[in-house]
């Protein structure tokens, strides 16, 4: 079954600002382990400032990430794992 | 209602006038051009009230049209050959955002070489863009199939191409009724739906992720699937109204106790009626199917008319290359599992002459040939 959208592929306007690289475009998501050492290489990778340090520990602001998973890439600790987003065939929009 | 002589592109224009558009966008090509010409002097007589959007490319003619369309206007444009090439990205964006655009289109040969003649290889082209593309067989069937295609689109909300060649229909005369505007009028009431509202701010043509686009286009080819049964039933109607009923997605002539079969689109049929009326009467089994609508494709109805018969010959005005004649190849897929030889030949390219005589001449060759012919098989070199 196809999901029930509109004729004209419309959205409310402003709806990429609320939003701003978009969840909705997003496959994967990165999730940071224990592992990780503090290198701060990552937040100098990340093409979206998407991540932050607070308070000693790494922050993701995941309304930036879009997924590229180039942190994870760049890890030497592999302590970044990229999480798919979908929660099945519907996905999370489903 | 009356008869006069009227070139095919003529007959586009008097449809145009006839469905009362609102907004045409266009950008001169030859042999397009003649339609244009005439809606602006419908215009500048005071005739029709229609506001007439001058671009600088063709591309930016149909983005015009869409535009507009997506304001709600009934819209029209007409085009041909490297036009409509030079539109193939705006042609894509009005199926996909599914409006009820017509474009009326005098098929002409692409370049390279450069060829002012006719042809179909340009619709041919557009063949997995969305747009229902009619093909039409004479002048009359210009005016009539235009009017038909507004009603098709706005029922469906996808765009519609009606074809007919260049030259050959666009700058020939042939008497053309003109129906009688009032009963237009009822047969065809604008059916408005506007998208952009100054009210409700809509981004249109928004990003879709993997998680939607697919449906999009799901529901997009439900519509074409529709369309199968929305322009056989708009055809009848329209008969029912005005006399002449072009018989939905394909036509069957004389294919009553048919062996033979000729099949094709556009120009090519009112020549291949004359020949198959002549064989007839010299006693051959030998019958016609004419394909009005190519997109969406019959195969449902091909299989259907075709499946008593035991040679079919089938002719493209078109090439697709490293692989052969359109109409064929999409033939012998709707057919796959019937037990009949299908012949398919590629003619008339550029505007090399396809008159009775080559009909006749192919006909006989197919009869000859023992072994069915590859997809690429090419007549009259």
């Amino acid at each position: 079954m196809a999901k029930n959208l509109p004729v004209v592929p419309t959205a409310k306007a402003g709806s990429l600002m609320e939003t701003p690289t978009g969840i909705t475009w997003r496959l994967q998501y990165p999730v940071i382990s224990e592992t990780c050492n503090m290198c701060l290489d990552c937040t100098l990778f990340c093409p979206d400032g998407a991540i932050d340090r607070k308070n000693r520990k790494l922050v993701l602001n995941l309304s930036l990430c879009k997924g590229c998973g180039i942190c994870a890439n760049e890890c030497k600790e592999n302590a970044i794992q990229m999480i798919p987003e979908y929660s099945g065939v519907r996905g999370v929009f489903g | 209602m009356s008869t006069i002589l009227l070139t095919g592109s003529d007959a586009a224009a008097y449809g145009a006038k006839l469905a009362r558009i609102e907004v045409i966008a266009y950008y001169p090509i030859t042999p397009a051009f003649p339609a244009m010409e005439r809606i602006s002097k419908f215009i500048d007589d005071g005739e029709l009230n229609t506001r007439f959007v001058r671009v600088e490319c063709d591309h930016s003619a149909l983005a015009a049209a869409l535009g507009a369309s997506l304001a709600g206007s009934r819209t029209f444009t007409v085009t041909n050959s490297q036009g409509l090439l030079y539109m193939t990205e705006v042609v894509y964006h009005t199926a996909g955002l599914r409006q009820p655009v017509v474009m009326a289109v005098a098929n002409r040969a692409l370049s390279a070489p450069h060829s002012r003649f006719p042809e179909q290889g340009d619709a041919i082209s557009q063949g997995a863009s969305g747009w229902i593309q009619l093909f039409c067989e004479n002048n009359q069937e210009v005016l009539d199939n235009m009017l038909q295609a507004f009603k098709i689109a706005e029922t469906v909300r996808l765009p519609v191409m009606v074809n007919y060649e260049g030259y050959i229909q666009s700058h020939t005369l042939e008497e053309v009724e003109i129906p009688n505007q009032e009963k237009i009028d009822q047969f065809l009431p604008l059916n408005r739906v506007r998208t952009l509202d100054v009210e409700n701010p809509q981004g249109v043509n928004t990003v879709a992720s993997p998680e939607f686009y697919m449906d999009y286009k799901f529901n997009q080819n439900q519509a074409m699937e529709q369309a199968k049964t929305v322009i056989k039933s708009v055809a009848t109607d329209y008969g029912k109204e005005f006399g002449r009923d072009w018989s939905g997605l394909i036509e069957a002539y004389q294919m009553e106790d048919a062996e033979h079969v000729f099949v094709a689109m556009g120009s090519m049929i009112s020549d291949a009626r004359i020949v198959v009326d002549e064989l007839r009467k010299q006693g051959q089994k030998v019958g016609l199917i004419k394909v009005r609508a190519w997109r969406p494709f019959p195969a449902e109805a091909l299989r259907e008319a075709l499946k008593k018969v035991q040679l079919i010959t089938v002719c493209d005005k078109n090439i697709v290359h490293g692989l052969g004649g359109a109409l064929g190849t999409e033939l012998k897929a709707a057919l796959y599992g019937q037990a009949v030889r299908i012949n398919s030949y590629i003619l008339g390219l550029g505007g090399r002459n396809v008159s009775t005589e080559e009909i006749k001449k192919v006909l006989e060759l197919s009869e000859k040939t023992a072994k069915q012919t590859t997809a690429s098989e090419w007549f009259g070199l």
